[in-house]
């Protein structure tokens, strides 16, 4: 019984990491451009292909994907791309004037809405044809108009109509405001999807072009890092993310079970990942042991980390630690070593745990797809993590839209209770992160509601 | 193509199958009449019967996988046999009593023997693999009874043309009839259907040398099955309720039919009318009068059936082998006619058969009587052994008439009953059939052993006793080849039985040195003697000699007790003629140009002897330096039996170069100069000899007598004083045997050591080659000069004692001397366990190439630890689901068809061969916690999986149970999980509901501000923190409890054992590993009954889990209701407070015990669950919080 995945690719950014993302999965499940199983290769790969893909008549495969975008280039790349037979065509949505968003949040916004019939009617259709839907995927990011205004109204959507499939976003942060950003009013964008993220997302997968602009140069060592490279990083994490789902074994097999193992506490639903090893670390592999302690000890490291926060805060009172850890570990991995590295693990203290509950690092071995070429790491690992630090990010983007407000950058007359809104929404939910450093977690609902009473 | 155009194409395509078919099974060829006729009539069958699959891919498919299976038999079969060598070889030192120990010398030696020659490098015939196999597949492609219904029609044809179609079809369908019995001796419940049905009678084949096949391949194929077992059975903690576990698949229980029915037909009937009853009272008596007519006939008395007059009495006359017998009714002499026989219970059919059976039977027996008779009628001529043989095949037939003779003194009782098998029934007709069925095969068994016995006419009755018990030999090792212990203790009996005279002589011979009890001048040497007689005179042809030159042949012919005859001739009476011709003048050197023949009839005698195992041999006479040589081809018949030619070829050319055996016709003397060889055999004599009392003590004689006309040797001793022989055994006088030995061990250590004294010891043995055409002797005298024995003779000592065996001479002879059982250990159990070890790893090689043990593991692996993802994930959500909506789930319909669609297709894994069935609730336990919202409620489930022989000698009942345990853990785990994650998606509408309630707590913060009851606002205050942490609290227990066993108990032990399974070299092995994996799965699951503390308080967490998930929502929707739903929301947070109390308890007591168990690190594995459960310390911290 597959637990089919729907996938929502939105604006520029969501669909350039979406177009990575089924170019990495169809080469783990063999499947060619055209959406035909590759004939050169007789393997039994026992994997769950009707998770992301259904079969057409022809039985080629589709993805169960919808791409949304105001403008067309990117759209229109992937529809003259080389995998330009695979999608289904009648899952594109381009606004026909082409005139994109804008950078703004409410451009964005305002488009969704008149085009939801349109988009709802596709969402419905691949709904319809999914035997037992588990949830959606939406690929965006949260600084520019389309990814952030339309990501946001299609979080709503969603929520009101598949209110029982759980919604998992991969969310691109932007920059931190530096000269080289393009857009001013990214940090309105920013807390406007923020908002949606926090109460209409299961769970949202930061990834931060900080963060993947360090890695490409830090670890993959290219000086000045394109959008491929970090698209690739992305769908690297996305496809790793997935592989229990796609590769099942007992555990970890669906969504929920992923999701529900990662949040105890609805709100701090915004996970961390980190990947290891890196395509540069492989030509250093010569050297190099991956072993299954090696693997999870390097996934501990924030440099390999795809979000920039400040995880050993020097802050008074402030104690960063990890609200829980999924490791996926994909490959030749030995099981007998798990419970050696765990135990290692624990002795150095390398992972900062919660207080105020039981966690642990849990381990989800996961085969290594047959279909992907060989000489590949021995073992690979993919960490998600729910890090209370992930507030920094949060903190970071409150500041800056403080900044930009006090220079009344923009028109924000118009949304100025939606600004208001989402702004105490949003340091709300940093409070709670801040709470879920203390052992008194359990006692912050309370005082937090119990606030204004006094 | 229109209707009537596809039909008539299907049905010429079913034809060719059909034909197809109806070759393989009966083996009719095509193109001949009978051969239409066979399609015809199962083409009628058919379509009466409307049943046969014939679909080529069946077929193909099953014959490969038959082919494998039949190659596994063959193999295990000698596997069987080599272990039972090994065994008996390493049982060796507890045989103690000489009798035993005789038998058993004997027995091994047949053994091994026969171990060489033939087993290592038996294999089944090919074509006749493939018959079989076509058949075996046959069976198992249709279904039963109706592959009954077309055999038994196929066989009855088959026997119609038994008279034209001949041993042909006969043998393939007596293949036939053994092969169903073993096919529908598997499959138990069809056995009661095989019982009934009469077709089922075996065909007995009147040619003994295809029953003998039959019986042979019937053991090839089937009875192996029984006999699987291994001789070490795999070791197991018994604590952990594991029965030792057997091959052995039990044996059909074929339950004794039901015998009475013409007594309930009678009872039936009773109260109906006087007619009825007289009826079935006249059937009764009727019957009786038959079984005794039967019996008596057995028994071979007169009165038989076939001259009684039966019943007129108005019924359906049917006259008995209208059509079976007819075939073979020419073949019976005695009882010949044919009289109408009626009985209600039985079909015509059956009672014919059933008859002509008996009737077969008796004919066997018959001539099995005559045959005994004659064998031992003292004055019929014939020899010891034949006569043996008689006598052992008459007390099998007494043993038989005891049978029939019971059965007749209970027939003749008023109302004849009998308890069979713990129950009494009426002797009727069948149970006379069963009971004397397990003595046919012996009667079959005899009658081929009389017929082989009796054959031909011999020379001579050495040739006869040779050729019985080469014959019975063959048999009998044929059959302990192909275990049927029955056969094999039968024909065991009879040939020990029968070579006791043989064996009666040799010692004698080999004890006393004669041949007073060969009366029947059988022993193969009094064969040798007759043939000699007639060219003795030609062979005397003296030559040139000079005796001059000859001390040596003069001391030589005196001791022969001979005199010198004239020059160069030397007579003894003894030895027969020896010649000494010289070539060369030359006095210096005795030896030069010297040819030395020796002819006469014990010379002729010994070669022939010795012969008598090769057949041929190249006689060579040389004299030293090549000059002159004499040639001969020597061919003589042999009349030594086969199983004791390396026996004999150990007495008489193991010793080489000084085998003296001398006869001496005319008082049958035999002396014999034994020297010990450097193997086995001939010390087992050696010791035999030293139980008779010493008595072959030569050396002795010839001291104490020193003019006896007997050639003797004197030892070194007696020259050489110095050497440092064994005392006690100087003082006897030496037993010629040891001091012999002792003689070699001298020579072997001056080999080694010193050649000067080989030199001189060599003397001894100079004039001597090995083809033993003259006697040498030690001498004794000191003028003897040895001296100026060239370093040549040495050479060609040796060469000449390598080219007769290929033993050298430098083997270590201090081995001689080894007890016999050391030495059969020595020599042979390396090289059979070797060849064990050979065999078994074919079998795991085959085990787990040609059947995919490995792939079927994973499956298993797959279903029963739920490993692979979707396998059975649909089956388990869907009896959670039903157990969640409290409706009934164990229904095994629809859990089975679950099941069986839930099992994924996949290329790799060979699911055909597999069937998984539910016992769905079989003990669904009826406590008060197995209600459906429980987590014990899966308790009742039971998944089977069976598998095909071999596979099921590994994959068993008994590891199915413990897989089952572990199944049920997993899905109660993975109940709990799934409950838990259940209402994941509803938080972030929750995140929604939170803010809103915030607003409306504020609202009636601000509308009720006075009177505010303070609890109701705390309520709102902290509306679900406490209890989502309570959920993650559970989830980590479950998450990591299910992490636990997958990864760490799961992952790593199925790949250990993959990866010992491929090393494993034999059966128990990989059974053993996979036991111990199972065990160690149960062990390290908690499932133990050791670890039931945390297995209960582990299952207790999941219980909680379950009520969690029930409570929650409950709780959820009362908060959203507020005030409207106080009670229900009060009900529902106390019920949750439970559960926390519980789990925390629980959790507690779980790590404290799991931290207890650790660190006195009794099971390390739990450390890793401890590890996962504590990983931050929660507990621990929770713990001293409490």
């Amino acid at each position: 019984m597959p637990r089919e995945i729907i996938t929502l690719q939105v604006g520029q950014c969501g669909n350039q990491i979406g177009y990575e993302f089924w170019k990495q999965l169809c080469l783990e499940h063999g499947i060619t451009q055209d959406g035909l199983i590759r004939d050169d290769m007789e393997v039994d790969a026992g994997d769950r292909k009707d998770v992301f893909f259904y079969q057409a008549d022809d039985e080629h495969y589709i993805p169960r994907a919808i791409l949304l975008d105001l403008e067309d280039r990117v759209i229109n790349g992937i529809r003259t791309g080389e995998y330009r037979k695979l999608y289904n065509p009648e899952n594109f949505l381009v606004d026909t004037q082409g005139g994109g968003a804008g950078n703004n949040w409410a451009s964005g916004y305002g488009q969704a809405k008149d085009k939801i019939e349109d988009i709802m009617d596709m969402i419905d259709r691949e709904a319809d044809g999914s035997d037992s839907l588990e949830g959606f995927v939406v690929c965006h990011s949260i600084a520019g108009g389309t990814g952030s205004g339309m990501g946001s109204y299609m979080l709503e959507a969603l929520n009101d109509r598949y209110s029982k499939k759980l919604v998992q976003t991969y969310s691109v942060f932007p920059n931190d405001g530096e000269s080289n950003s393009d857009v001013v009013v990214q940090p309105y964008n920013s807390i406007l999807t923020l908002k949606r993220l926090t109460l209409e997302a299961d769970c949202v997968v930061v990834l931060d072009n900080n963060a993947l602009n360090r890695i490409a140069t830090e670890r993959l060592r290219i000086p000045k890092p394109d959008f491929t490279i970090v698209n690739g990083l992305v769908s690297t994490v996305m496809a790793a993310s997935t592989a229990t789902l796609r590769y099942p074994s007992y555990m970890n097999n669906d969504l929920v079970g992923l999701i529900a193992s990662l949040i105890p506490t609805p709100r701090c639903h915004f996970l961390m990942t980190g990947y290891t090893p890196m395509a540069y670390d492989l030509v250093e592999r010569s050297v190099r042991k991956t072993t299954v302690l090696d693997v999870m000890r390097r996934l501990l490291q924030s440099k390999n980390m795809m979000v920039s926060t400040k995880m050993h805060s020097q802050q008074p009172g402030r104690n960063p630690c990890y609200i829980s850890i999924l490791n996926i570990i994909q490959g030749e991995a030995d099981p007998t070593q798990v419970h050696k590295s765990l135990q290692r693990i624990r002795e150095r203290k390398l992972a900062n745990f919660i207080p105020w509950g039981p966690a642990s690092i849990q381990v989800a071995l996961s085969r290594r797809s047959p279909y992907l070429p060989a000489g590949g790491p021995r073992v690979s690992g993919l960490l998600m993590a729910n890090h209370t630090s992930i507030s920094s990010l949060f903190e970071r983007i409150l500041k800056q839209f403080d900044l930009l407000i006090k220079k009344k950058a923009g028109s924000v007359d118009e949304l100025k209770d939606e600004f208001d809104d989402s702004r105490e929404i949003v340091q709300s939910l940093v409070q709670e992160y801040h709470a879920c450093e203390s052992p008194n977690y359990i006692e912050w609902g309370m005082q937090q509601r119990g606030g204004p009473s006094d | 193509m229109s209707a009537s155009e596809f039909r008539k194409k299907s049905n010429q395509r079913r034809q060719v199958l059909i034909e197809n078919l109806v070759e393989s099974i009966t083996g009719i060829a095509r193109n001949t009449p009978n051969f239409r006729k066979a399609v015809k009539f199962s083409i009628e069958n058919i379509d009466d019967h409307q049943f046969l699959s014939t679909m080529p891919s069946v077929v193909d498919r099953q014959y490969k996988n038959l082919l494998d299976k039949l190659e596994f038999h063959s193999q295990i079969g000698k596997l069987n046999a080599l272990q039972h060598a090994v065994t008996r070889l390493r049982g060796i030192q507890d045989v103690t009593k000489d009798q035993d120990r005789e038998d058993f010398v004997y027995s091994c030696m047949r053994f091994l023997y026969h171990l060489s020659d033939r087993v290592l490098d038996y294999n089944i015939d090919n074509e006749r693999a493939i018959s079989h196999h076509r058949q075996l597949q046959f069976v198992e492609s249709v279904s039963a009874p109706d592959v009954h219904d077309l055999v038994s029609s196929l066989r009855s044809i088959n026997e119609e043309f038994a008279g034209d179609s001949g041993a042909e079809s006969e043998g393939t369908l007596s293949d036939w009839s053994d092969e169903e019995e073993t096919v529908s001796g598997e499959k138990s419940g069809e056995t009661l259907q095989k019982e009934t049905t009469p077709m089922d009678e075996r065909d007995e084949c009147e040619q003994v040398d295809t029953t003998s096949e039959v019986n042979r391949m019937s053991t090839v194929i089937g009875m192996e099955r029984k006999h699987v077992g291994m001789s070490k059975p795999v070791d197991m903690d018994p604590s952990l309720g594991f029965k030792l576990p057997r091959y052995v698949s039990a044996p059909p229980n074929v339950p004794l039919i039901q015998t009475n029915l013409a007594i309930a037909c009678a009872e039936m009937d009773e109260g109906r009318d006087s007619l009825s009853l007289w009826r079935s009272k006249y059937l009764i008596s009727h019957e009786q009068t038959v079984v005794q007519q039967v019996l008596q006939m057995l028994a071979g008395r007169t009165g038989s059936l076939f001259t009684w007059q039966g019943c007129t009495c108005g019924l359906k006359d049917v006259h008995v082998g209208s059509n079976d017998l007819r075939s073979f009714r020419d073949r019976c002499d005695g009882f010949l006619q044919c009289q109408p026989v009626t009985l209600t219970h039985l079909s015509p059919e059956s009672l014919s058969s059933i008859l002509g059976k008996m009737m077969k039977i008796s004919t066997k027996l018959e001539r099995l009587r005559r045959f005994s008779r004659q064998y031992l009628s003292p004055d019929s001529g014939k020899t010891l052994t034949q006569q043996a043989f008689g006598l052992s095949v008459s007390e099998t037939l007494e043993s038989f008439d005891e049978i029939v003779n019971g059965l007749i003194r209970t027939s003749h009782s008023e109302r004849p009953t009998l308890q069979v098998e713990g129950s009494h029934t009426s002797l009727t007709l069948i149970v006379v059939e069963r009971l004397i069925d397990s003595k046919v095969k012996e009667v079959d068994l005899l009658t081929f052993l009389a017929g082989g016995v009796s054959q031909r006419e011999v020379p001579s009755p050495s040739h006869s006793t040779k050729r019985i018990l080469d014959f019975l030999f063959d048999e009998a090792s044929m059959t302990r080849m192909l275990p049927d212990e029955g056969c094999y203790d039968l024909l065991h009996g009879i040939f020990t039985a029968t070579l006791r005279p043989y064996l009666h002589i040799l010692d004698h011979w080999l004890a006393e040195g004669s041949l007073e009890n060969d009366t029947c001048n059988e022993f193969f040497i009094q064969d040798v003697q007759v043939e000699q007689e007639a060219g003795l005179s030609d062979q005397v042809q003296p030559r040139t000699s000079q005796p001059s030159v000859s001390r040596y042949w003069q001391m030589f012919a005196i001791r022969q007790g001979g005199d010198i005859v004239d020059e160069g001739k030397i007579r003894s009476s003894s030895v027969g003629t020896i010649t000494i011709s010289r070539e060369s003048n030359s006095l210096d050197d005795f030896y030069t140009g010297m040819t030395i023949t020796v002819t006469g009839k014990n010379g002729k005698l010994l070669s022939a002897i010795v012969k008598g195992y090769i057949g041929a041999k190249r006689r060579v006479l040389v004299d030293l330096e090549d000059t002159v040589k004499e040639d001969c081809l020597y061919v003589v018949t042999t009349v030594v039996p086969a199983f004791f030619r390396p026996l004999c070829s150990r007495i008489l050319s193991a010793g080489k170069s000084v085998n003296v055996l001398l006869y001496d016709g005319d008082t049958k003397r035999v002396i014999r100069q034994v020297l010990t060889s450097q193997r086995s055999i001939l010390s087992t004599f050696e010791q035999r000899m030293k139980f008779r009392n010493r008595r072959l003590r030569i050396g002795q004689g010839v001291v104490q007598d020193s003019s006896s006309a007997c050639s003797a040797k004197s030892t070194p001793v007696k020259s050489r004083p110095t050497a440092d022989y064994p005392s006690d055994l100087a003082e006897r006088g030496g037993g010629g045997l040891v001091q012999l030995s002792w003689v070699f061990q001298q020579i072997h250590a001056s080999t080694t050591s010193s050649t000067e004294r080989v030199d001189d010891l060599f003397h001894v043995h100079l004039p001597l080659n090995d083809d033993m055409s003259c006697q040498v002797s030690f001498p004794d005298s000191a003028d003897c000069s040895f001296s100026d024995l060239p370093p040549s003779s040495l050479r060609h000592f040796l060469a000449s004692a390598d080219d007769e065996e290929d033993e050298e001479i430098s083997e270590d002879l201090e081995s001689s001397v080894l007890p016999f059982e050391k030495l059969m250990e020595e020599a042979l159990l390396k090289d059979l366990e070797r060849r064990v070890e050979d065999l078994n790893e074919e079998l795991v090689k085959y085990l787990v190439n040609k059947f995919d043990l490995i792939a079927h593991l994973n499956v298993l692996r797959r279903v029963y630890f739920m490993a692979a993802g979707d396998v059975l994930h649909e089956f388990a959500m869907h009896i959670f689901q039903k157990l969640d909506r409290n409706e009934p789930w164990n229904d095994p319909h629809t859990l089975n068809s679950l099941l069986q669609s839930s099992l994924p297709p996949s290329k790799s894994i060979t699911y055909g061969t597999i069937s998984a069935q539910i016992d769905a609730a079989q003990d669904p336990r009826k406590r008060k916690s197995a209600s459906d919202a429980s987590i014990f409620a899966l308790d009742g489930l039971y998944i089977s999986y069976s598998v095909e022989w071999p596979l099921n000698l590994i994959v068993n009942e008994q590891s199915l149970k413990t897989y089952n345990n572990i199944l049920i853990f997993l899905m109660q785990i993975k109940r709990a999980k799934i409950a838990l994650n259940a209402d994941t998606h509803a938080d972030k509408n929750a995140i929604v509901k939170d803010s809103e309630s915030e607003w409306e707590m504020e609202e009636l913060q601000t509308r009720d501000r006075i009177g505010q009851d303070a609890s109701s606002a705390e309520r709102y205050g902290s509306p679900n923190t406490k209890y989502l942490l309570l959920r993650a609290e559970l989830r980590h227990v479950v998450n990591n409890l299910e992490n636990y066993i997958m990864t760490q108990i799961h992952g790593s032990g199925s790949v250990m054992m993959e990866k010992e399974i491929r090393k494993s070299t034999n059966l128990d092995q990989i059974h053993s590993l996979h036991l111990r994996f199972l065990s160690r799965m149960r062990d390290r699951c908690l499932l133990h009954e050791r670890a039931a503390v945390v297995a209960d308080t582990a299952r207790k967490v999941l219980d909680l889990a379950l009520n969690f998930s029930v409570s929650y929502p409950r709780y959820k929707a009362s908060l959203q209701k507020g005030e409207e739903d106080w009670e229900e929301m009060r009900e529902a947070e106390e019920s949750l407070d439970r559960v926390s109390k519980d789990f925390h308890r629980c959790t507690r007591l779980l790590v404290v015990v799991l931290s207890k168990i650790v660190s006195r690190g009794f099971h390390p594995h739990l450390e890793d669950l401890l590890v996962r459960l504590s990983f931050n310390d929660y507990f621990d911290a929770s713990d001293s919080r409490r």
